[in-house]
């Protein structure tokens, strides 16, 4: 019955990060009842840095998807697309987070004003404008390579091991690494550029 | 090396070009270390540009991170996560109480903050409600709430949700309270309901008439998107948050952004400007865009684009113009679009071959394409103004609903044959409005030819534009038929119009008679219609009474022009273009009929009505200011009448191009400058007067006739007596086979005529005076103007004769009636100078005598004749 069903398939991500993107209120009827299941992810993401990934991860995500399936939010198609979701939607809270956080501390009205900048050290909020940056090379990137930009937003801000993101889109593990290891290329050189 | 690749550079790739270079990249990083050197050196000699890309490229591959990209952004991700469910935390339980409202249950959580269900908890009447509780703190918002809740309160329509109540809750975040509507979001009913494109458009119709409603009451929306509108069970729209996008914007702190949706946004409202209209307008444009997109990309694939396809992009482009200003000026414009795009599916589909055309052309110039339709619009309200300010204004008030309701739908259909035929043209910037309406006078037949009660009401239109515009000839052509008995029976208004637009043809076209008939006809089917208006009445008298005063019946003529011109005055207490029409054509009898004071009273009345409208320019008040002008110069300021001639001559052929009304004024000026012996600049005009009659009236017509009856007076004041006899005979044929022998114009034709014979055959010419001079005695007062002329002429005659005593007698009548007529300037004392001429056989006692021939060479020029007929004779 849905549209929605037919909408996303591989290939249409650029679709369904236009959709994000265009219509908030999508992310804002799912993240209500995800949050703590992402909230989870990004502890267990924290945890096992560096090392190997754990069941629990994909229990988590496959609970969250059985909740949306129950709570009549029928634009998700299977556990892979939730967590291709999930990715999405963990960068958009990143990068609105970020956003708030440098309007704040714009709007504050004392710009960091330092006599030293030695002593001023590292900005407190560098750390967001780097993401900010990023943010907007992905997008060039986007309209490229959605593949490409889709394995960086996995990883980069989903905090997926290749090993997932190949299952996710449904590609080699060798494809992520390539895909991984050009587009960093990629950032690294459109952000290098910036004056 | 790449160094000096800025990021200006990086922008610059195109999609393609990145894509080339990733392959490139990927082959690269397929070989071995010690090959990449040797491939990278090839690809720089075939594409340095490209080379020197891939390179840097492959050099970043091994770059080491700078500590941005290897490590996953997870601390961030829970930092994210934590604030935003720190915001979110404490929702409220069903149960819990904010102000007069007890809490259901919670509908929707997002960015902005929390939606729930509520009811009255006051207990002092059943009401369900919507509580929106805001993220974020605000004094403010309570403040401006208190001052808002008023105008917002008094928002009542069916298709908006009232803002109830509003507050502040326990722990310091404002709330707003509104109407519950059950229902579905348009997003969700969308896709339950898969609407069809009439659906569709019936929301969106109802969605422009709840806006518009709401910008009456000058309440901006400022966010409207598919999840602001809800769909009842009813089937009805109903938009939501009402002015609360104002409402939290004022409040907010500078720094807070506006969640605006971008897609739905106006550009001007994502760079911070204050919302106005022209936001909703944009909303309402992106919002259509996103209803029918899916039907559009469904139906393009199986056939061509249909021309309601490309209506509606083009109503969604202007909608949402980058420009504010390019987008429809209202709502309601906007809505009357679509209602037209509903309404007229069936008749646009039959267009074939046009889409095609137009499409090709479309893809080559989009932003043209839009100013060609912006274009086309305000030349449709600068052509049909006039008409439609007439026509409209005897609609609006007319007691037919229905009336009201056809002639929307024709303009509507008017308006979109202007913008297709518009569209069709390469160069719709330059199309003047001429043109367009030739154009589209070309098609109407057939692309209407299915409708006939549609397509006569069209021919109408065009024909009252042509009419407008002085083009008989044109008129004619969209007009017969109309007037005859294919016309639908059921329309007897739309009968007795064009049967009287048909009479105004007639009129023009020199058939008087039978423009009379076509107007009694049309006036019996008029007043036999009940309830008919004043306004309609009143033009129709005007039309008829210029008719009968052409045919020389005077009384008749005045009798239905004072009645049209009451009715007109009873139209309404503001000016309208009826009123001056009215006052115009009463004036323009009577200044026919001699009567120059009264005449310039009510001439000089249409000019303070056009004024006041704001029409000084248009075509009528171009017509009152060339006749004011005439009743100047017969008042003898011939300064100002030639200053407002050459005026008025300028501005037509400027705005209006060459018609039958400036050949007119072009005839009044020539008059003037024959007069002042400018013969050159006289002729200039009458040549173009003449071809401009022959090509919009005919040869064969009184305005032509005119035209050579002056052209022969240029030739006689030049002593070309050969081509003065020629144009005389033919002037004067037409006149009194069109408007019979004691007309006027033929009289004035006539007595030139005689003036030109009289050198050559003395006798005959005394016979032919005498015959003349009975004649317009027998017309009485419309031809004392002429009979004054006459008595002069016939003076000079008599003099020249020797017969001085009839020559003193005549004079003297031409002089009493030129002073009862109220005449001034050189007609005055060309009359007393030849009083004073004749009076006494004493030239030696010219003391009188000098002093006027001297001022008359000033009135009129030194070489004028009726100056060198007193030198000559004088000194004979």
């Amino acid at each position: 019955m849905s549209t929605y069903h037919d909408v996303i398939s591989e290939g249409e991500v650029t679709r369904l990060l236009d959709e994000l993107r265009d219509e908030p209120d999508t992310i804002d009827r799912i993240l209500p009842i995800i949050y703590d299941d992402l909230r989870e992810i990004a502890r267990c993401q924290q945890a096992r840095y560096g090392s190997t990934p754990t069941v629990q991860t994909t229990e988590l995500v496959h609970e969250a998807f059985l909740k949306l399936r129950s709570s009549a939010i029928q634009n998700l198609r299977s556990r892979q697309h939730l967590k291709r979701v999930s990715a999405l939607v963990i960068r958009h809270l990143i990068i609105d987070h970020a956003r708030s956080k440098l309007a704040a501390k714009r709007g504050s009205g004392q710009a960091p004003l330092s006599l030293n900048e030695e002593l001023a050290g590292r900005d407190d909020t560098a750390r967001e404008e780097n993401v900010l940056m990023i943010n907007e090379a992905l997008q060039q990137l986007e309209k490229t390579c959605p593949r490409m930009a889709e394995v960086v937003t996995a990883r980069f801000f989903g905090g997926y091991t290749a090993e997932e993101i190949a299952e996710m889109l449904d590609i080699s593990v060798r494809t992520v690494q390539r895909d991984w290891e050009r587009a960093r290329a990629w950032l690294l050189v459109e952000i290098q550029l910036e004056p | 090396m790449t160094k000096h690749l800025g990021r200006s550079a990086m922008a610059r790739l195109t999609p393609v070009r990145r894509q080339l270079i990733d392959r490139l990249l990927d082959q690269l990083l397929d070989l071995p270390e010690k090959q990449r050197c040797q491939r990278l050196e090839e690809l720089a000699d075939r594409a340095p540009r490209i080379g020197a890309w891939v390179k840097r490229l492959a050099a970043a591959t091994g770059q080491e991170d700078p500590g941005l990209l290897d490590t996953p952004l997870h601390d961030l991700a829970e930092d994210a996560l934590s604030s935003r469910q720190a915001g979110n935390s404490n929702f409220l339980s069903p149960g819990e109480r904010l102000g007069r409202w007890r809490i259901t249950e919670l509908v929707a959580a997002g960015g902005m903050g929390e939606v729930y269900r509520a009811e009255r908890a006051d207990g002092t009447f059943e009401m369900q409600a919507a509580l929106k509780l805001i993220r974020g703190q605000s004094d403010d918002l309570a403040r401006l709430l208190e001052h808002e809740r008023q105008t917002l309160a008094q928002l009542s329509h069916p298709g908006i949700a009232r803002l109830l109540d509003g507050g502040i809750s326990g722990d310091g975040r404002p709330f707003l309270v509104m109407d519950w509507i059950d229902g579905e979001t348009l997003d969700v009913w969308c896709r339950t309901h898969q609407p069809s494109l009439a659906e569709i458009l019936r929301v969106f119709h109802e969605a422009c008439q709840a806006v518009a409603a709401a910008h009456r009451a000058l309440v901006v929306h400022g966010d409207i998107k598919p999840t602001n509108l809800k769909i009842t069970r009813e089937g009805r729209v109903c938009l939501l948050d009402f002015g609360v996008s104002q409402l939290l914007e004022h409040s907010h702190d500078a720094q807070t952004p506006r969640a605006l949706t971008p897609r739905f946004a106006a550009p001007e409202a994502l760079s911070g400007q204050p919302a106005s209209t022209a936001f909703d307008i944009y909303g309402l444009g992106a919002l259509l865009q996103w209803l029918t997109a899916g039907h559009l990309a469904e139906t393009a694939s199986v056939r061509r684009e249909s021309s309601l396809e490309r209506n509606l992009a083009a109503i969604i482009a202007r909608a949402t113009a980058r420009d504010p200003a390019l987008r429809y000026a209202t709502v309601d414009t906007l809505a009357d679009d679509v209602f037209r795009l509903q309404q007229n599916r069936p008749v646009k589909a039959r267009h074939a071959g046009l889409g095609e055309r137009w499409l090709l052309w479309a893809r080559r110039h989009v932003v043209a394409a839009v100013l060609g339709i912006t274009t086309a619009m305000s030349i449709l309200a600068g052509v049909t103004a006039v008409v439609w300010q007439a026509r409209m204004a005897a609609v609006e008030r007319d007691i037919a609903q229905a009336e009201a309701a056809r002639a929307n739908t024709l303009r509507e259909h008017l308006t979109l044959m202007f913008r297709e035929v518009g569209s069709l043209s390469e160069d719709t910037k330059s199309i003047t409005a001429r043109e367009l309406l030739d154009r589209t006078a070309e098609v109407a037949g057939d692309w209407l030819a299915d409708d006939a009660s549609l397509r006569h009401q069209v021919k109408g239109v065009l024909g009252e534009i042509m009419i407008a515009l002085g083009d008989y000839s044109a008129a004619e052509s969209m007009l017969s038929g109309l007037a005859g008995d294919d016309t639908p029976a059921d329309y007897p208004l739309l009968h007795s119009i064009a049967l009287l637009d048909m009479a105004q043809v007639d009129h023009r076209k020199g058939r008087m008679q039978q423009g009379l008939e076509a107007a009694n006809r049309g006036l019996a089917i008029l007043e036999a219609i009940p309830g008919a208006h004043p306004a309609r009445l009143s033009d129709a008298l005007q039309i008829r009474g210029r008719l009968l005063r052409d045919l020389g019946q005077r009384d008749k003529a005045l009798a239905d022009l004072e009645r049209a011109r009451r009715l007109a005055l009873r139209v309404s207490a503001k000016p309208r273009p009826l009123m001056a029409r009215a006052e115009s054509n009463l004036a323009t009898t009577l200044l026919l009929n001699g009567n120059l004071n009264r005449a310039a009273r009510h001439f000089e009345a249409a000019e303070a009505l056009w004024l006041a409208l704001g029409r000084g320019d248009s075509s009528d008040a171009l017509a009152v200011s060339a006749n004011l002008a005439s009743v100047k110069s017969q008042l003898g300021l011939t300064d100002e009448a030639e200053q407002r001639l050459r005026d008025v001559v300028a501005v037509r052929q400027q705005k209006y191009g060459p018609s039958g009304a400036m050949a007119a004024a072009q005839l009044n000026l020539s008059r003037l400058l024959i007069m002042r012996t400018k013969y050159e600049e006289a002729e200039r005009h009458l040549v173009r007067a003449r071809d401009t009659f022959e090509r919009f009236v005919g040869k064969d017509t009184p305005d032509y006739a005119a035209a050579i009856l002056i052209l022969a007076e240029l030739h006689e004041a030049r002593g070309e007596h050969e081509q003065a006899l020629e144009h005389i005979s033919l002037a004067q044929q037409i006149m009194s086979e069109r408007l019979g022998p004691a007309h006027p114009y033929t009289l004035q034709a006539r007595l030139v005529a005689v003036r030109m014979n009289g050198r050559a055959s003395p006798d005959a010419a005394g016979r032919h005076f005498a015959e003349l001079a009975s004649d317009a005695r027998s017309v009485g007062e419309p031809a004392k103007t002429i009979l004054a002329g006459i008595a002069c002429d016939w003076a000079r005659h008599e003099s020249a004769q020797g017969r001085r005593d009839d020559a003193r007698q005549l004079a003297n009548e031409c002089l009493g009636l030129r002073r009862q007529l109220g005449l001034g300037g050189w007609r005055l004392t060309e009359a007393e100078a030849l009083v004073e001429f004749l009076r006494t056989e004493d030239r030696e006692q010219g003391d009188r005598f000098r002093p006027l021939l001297q001022r008359l060479a000033r009135q009129t020029a030194p070489q004028h004749p009726a100056v060198r007929w007193f030198s000559n004779h004088a000194e004979a």
